[in-house]
């Protein structure tokens, strides 16, 4: 791979590369036969940005695999680089547009370094060798052409819009109906309601160059995500695309310029209310994308093995139901329906919540709603109630998503601990990397990746729902029960039938039951 | 008219107890001074040495790296030396703050005045209506690396301009703890390398480039010296507007500054030891 970049045009290529890096720590680049994608997830999975730059970008642009064509050879061209390393190169755009003439790129023979050659004003060169971390591609398989609602506008309306909400805030809501748009401020119950600032902006359709909304919604999405793009589409002065079903799916933004470059970011959702329904389920499966990273063997010999990430990403991410196998595999005592009330005792003690249990509570949230198909919207409130219900219907396999999930409602009960979010997250990453099948990741293939942001949105849930608990904060709060809660729980069973109800089986401190 | 009166009362002052002071020196801007002693402050204490020719003010750190700056006597209105040399080690931060006070209103006059061995450094400052004392403790001086023992046999030599030769050191990887002068009479000419976890980079500045204004350089010499010794060169080079680097065959690097602030030439010196190889890579 070989090419070269114009100076005029290094300012747009270090702009990509600056709003990458405030998505991901690692920088993927995929030369293709016509275009090169620069390309960068972040670390929870739930954000992914491509940049695509055609032939007519460059001055000189060579693709050659460096072997002949061979199927495991021809993605060698393909290779990520630390975001860390690649930053310096473009340090400064403005200066890097005024001083440079032209910049080489170029892949070394050997495929272990990434070469930046650049040509300044004044004769001077600079040629930077960037180490490859590996030769993996990141594919991300998203539709956006058939989404129900697209809002086409000026960068400058989305930037002045997000400019209104504080630098802290971490997350917005955009609703759609086919008489306005809102924008507003979204925040969990983790934060003191009297401390809440909340800020809602509402747009008026004609302000959209394009505005198709046939699916009045709401979509929850990371605005840090959302503030790289607009910085990239703010210095390169072109309209954003936003393309999107309902929450829970994945929202495509994108940027284009003619035949030149474009720029693509799917952010995960939040799904804010409870409509998968099974065949909503079914429809995530094959239209949400599918983040897989695909190793071509390592070039670089000095990275361990264990470092290599030859599982599919997809294995880590997705938290759908071909996943409780591989929780049959770690809990084998699943497969013959643990008795129930083992674990509801440890319900009752208020065990607190290992880090699996954030991941059932996603489970039971999808396993609910297949129990419950004709669920409408707009249950959000009593929804935890729901889901209880059926855990008490559920499989062994489902109970111990539900008990877990009901440990963490436990473990609020007796305010402990407040995950984050993002906490939970990463915890569900982790739990995933655990479980390393490769065969069920292939299978997971088609699944959504993006669930993770269910599990954060149900525990989010839970925790609206004992917004009233968290009126003083940060005092020491006597245990106090729900009286919903309590209703649940004295209604579908009486933990003093079950036999071995007063045995411990793990502190508080403890993981797993032994 | 009033600053002339001041600077009347301050120069009649001295006459009569000038006597006992091995160094008077009295001055109309501090402006240069501050500047010279701010580009050499990487280290808290330097020595001071008078001669007849002016004040030289030495800074050393891990007797690696030592940076002098030269200010000669015409930069002062009155320069008086009644010793050979004078020798004394100060508190750089104290004098500079001391000189930071009155750099900011334009009708200054101060005098400088040294006792002797021992005595503490006086400056007298008035401005306006006001007059004020300083007096900084001198230390002991210590011994200073001398690398002109036996004069330099310099092999290359490189004059740039500065704000580039700047840029360039600023964009060297922060994270490389070496980075690698080369100078050679052939390709690559005028080479710093930099080798780290993030990547390597090299930095080519050809002999015909716009910012060097003359190259000589008779044979390769390469060493490698580390990014935190080089760094303090920086400081001077945003001062001046010329810098000339030269190597000798032990590879110490020497970095000359030529500074000009207010119709005032300044001069500034900057050594830099190299890294002896360790065959490590």
């Amino acid at each position: 791979m070989k090419c070269t970049i114009p100076g005029a045009n290094m300012k747009v290529l270090a702009r990509a590369v600056q709003s990458l890096a405030r998505i991901g720590d690692e920088l993927y680049v995929e030369p293709d036969a016509n275009s090169m994608s620069f390309r960068s997830v972040n670390s929870s999975r739930s954000a992914y940005a491509s940049f695509t730059f055609n032939r007519s970008f460059f001055a000189f642009y060579k693709h050659e695999p460096s072997q002949p064509i061979n199927s495991s050879q021809e993605d060698s061209c393909k290779c990520k680089i630390s975001m860390k390393s690649c930053l310096p190169v473009f340090r400064s755009p403005v200066m890097l547009d005024r001083k440079v003439e032209n910049c080489k790129m170029r892949l070394e023979d050997d495929g272990c370094k990434l070469v930046f050659e650049m040509k300044f004003r004044m004769g001077i060169a600079k040629t930077h060798f960037l180490p490859v971390i590996e030769c993996e591609t990141l594919q991300v398989v998203y539709t956006k052409d058939d989404a129900s609602n697209s809002l086409l506008a000026q960068v400058q309306l989305f930037s002045d819009t997000v400019q209104n909400f504080h630098s802290t805030q971490e997350e917005v809501t955009l609703s759609v109906t086919s008489q306005k748009t809102s924008l507003r401020s979204y925040t969990d119950g983790s934060i003191n309601p009297s401390k809440r600032k909340s800020t809602e902006i509402l747009l008026d359709p004609v302000e959209f160059d394009k505005y198709v909304v046939n699916n009045e919604t709401a979509i929850t999405f990371s605005l840090k995500e959302f503030r790289a793009l607009l910085a990239f589409a703010e210095a390169t002065g072109q309209s954003v695309e936003a393309s999107f079903d309902s929450g829970g799916k994945p929202v495509v933004f994108a940027v284009k310029h003619e035949n030149t470059y474009e720029a693509s970011f799917v952010l995960s959702t939040l799904s804010p209310e409870i409509d998968s329904t099974p065949q909503r389920m079914r429809e995530q499966n094959s239209n949400t994308p599918v983040v897989s990273s695909v190793g071509t063997g390592a070039k670089e010999p000095t990275i361990p093995p264990n470092m290599r990430q030859s599982t599919s990403v997809a294995s880590r991410i997705n938290l759908t139901p071909s996943n409780e196998n591989r929780l049959e595999e770690h809990f084998p005592e699943l497969r013959g329906g643990t008795p129930r009330g083992i674990e509801r005792v440890s319900v009752r003690k208020g065990e607190s919540p290992s880090l699996l249990s954030n991941i059932r509570s996603d489970k039971s949230g999808n396993t609910s709603s297949r129990h419950h198909p004709d669920q409408t919207r707009g249950e959000k409130r009593s929804r935890p109630l729901e889901r209880t219900v059926n855990n008490q219907e559920g499989s062994a396999q489902e109970d111990i998503h539900n008990n877990t999930h009901a440990s963490f409602q436990g473990n609020r009960l007796n305010s402990s601990c407040v995950l984050s979010n993002r906490m939970m997250a990463s915890n569900a990453i982790n739990q995933e990397r655990t479980s390393k099948d490769l065969s069920s990741a292939q299978q997971d293939f088609n699944t959504p990746p993006l669930m993770m942001s269910n599990a954060s949105s149900v525990s989010l849930q839970l925790r609206e729902s004992d917004y009233e608990d968290d009126t003083v904060a940060s005092s020491p709060q006597p245990v106090r029960k729900r009286p919903r809660l309590l209703d649940i729980f004295d209604s579908t069973f009486d933990p003093t039938n079950i036999p071995g109800h007063d045995i411990i089986i793990a502190d508080d401190s403890g993981d797993e039951p032994s | 008219m009033l600053k002339y009166l001041l600077k009347m009362s301050l120069l009649h002052q001295p006459e009569h107890v000038d006597d006992d002071n091995v160094l008077v020196a009295t001055l109309d801007s501090v402006k240069v001074l501050l500047q010279l002693l701010k580009a050499i402050n990487f280290r808290e204490c330097g020595i001071i040495f008078a001669t007849e020719k002016g004040l030289k003010v030495t800074v050393e750190d891990s007797k690696s790296i030592q940076a002098s700056a030269f200010i000669s006597e015409d930069v002062f209105e009155t320069y008086t030396l009644n010793a050979e040399e004078v020798v004394f080690k100060i508190n750089l931060n104290v004098l500079k703050e001391c000189l930071n006070s009155m750099s900011s209103s334009n009708y200054i006059a101060l005098k400088i005045s040294y006792k002797g061995y021992g005595d503490s450094l006086r400056l007298i400052m008035s401005q306006g209506s006001s007059i004020t004392g300083c007096s900084i403790k001198t230390m002991e001086p210590e011994q200073m690396l001398d690398f002109h023992t036996g004069t330099l046999n310099i092999i290359n030599k490189v004059m740039l301009r500065s704000e580039y030769l700047k840029e360039v050191f600023n964009e060297l990887d922060p994270m490389a703890e070496y980075v690698e002068f080369i100078l050679s009479p052939n390709t690559p000419y005028f080479r710093l390398s930099t080798h780290s976890i993030g990547g390597d980079c090299r930095v080519d500045i050809p002999k015909d480039c716009d910012m060097i204004e003359s190259f000589q350089c008779t044979s390769l010499t390469a060493a490698k010296y580390k990014l935190s010794h080089i760094k303090p060169s920086c400081k001077p080079l945003s001062l001046s507007q010329k810098v000339s680097i030269s190597t000798d065959e032990r590879g110490l690097l020497c970095f000359q500054y030529m500074i000009r602030i207010e119709n005032y030439n300044g001069y500034i010196e900057y050594y830099c030891t190299p890294i002896v190889d360790s065959y490590d890579d």
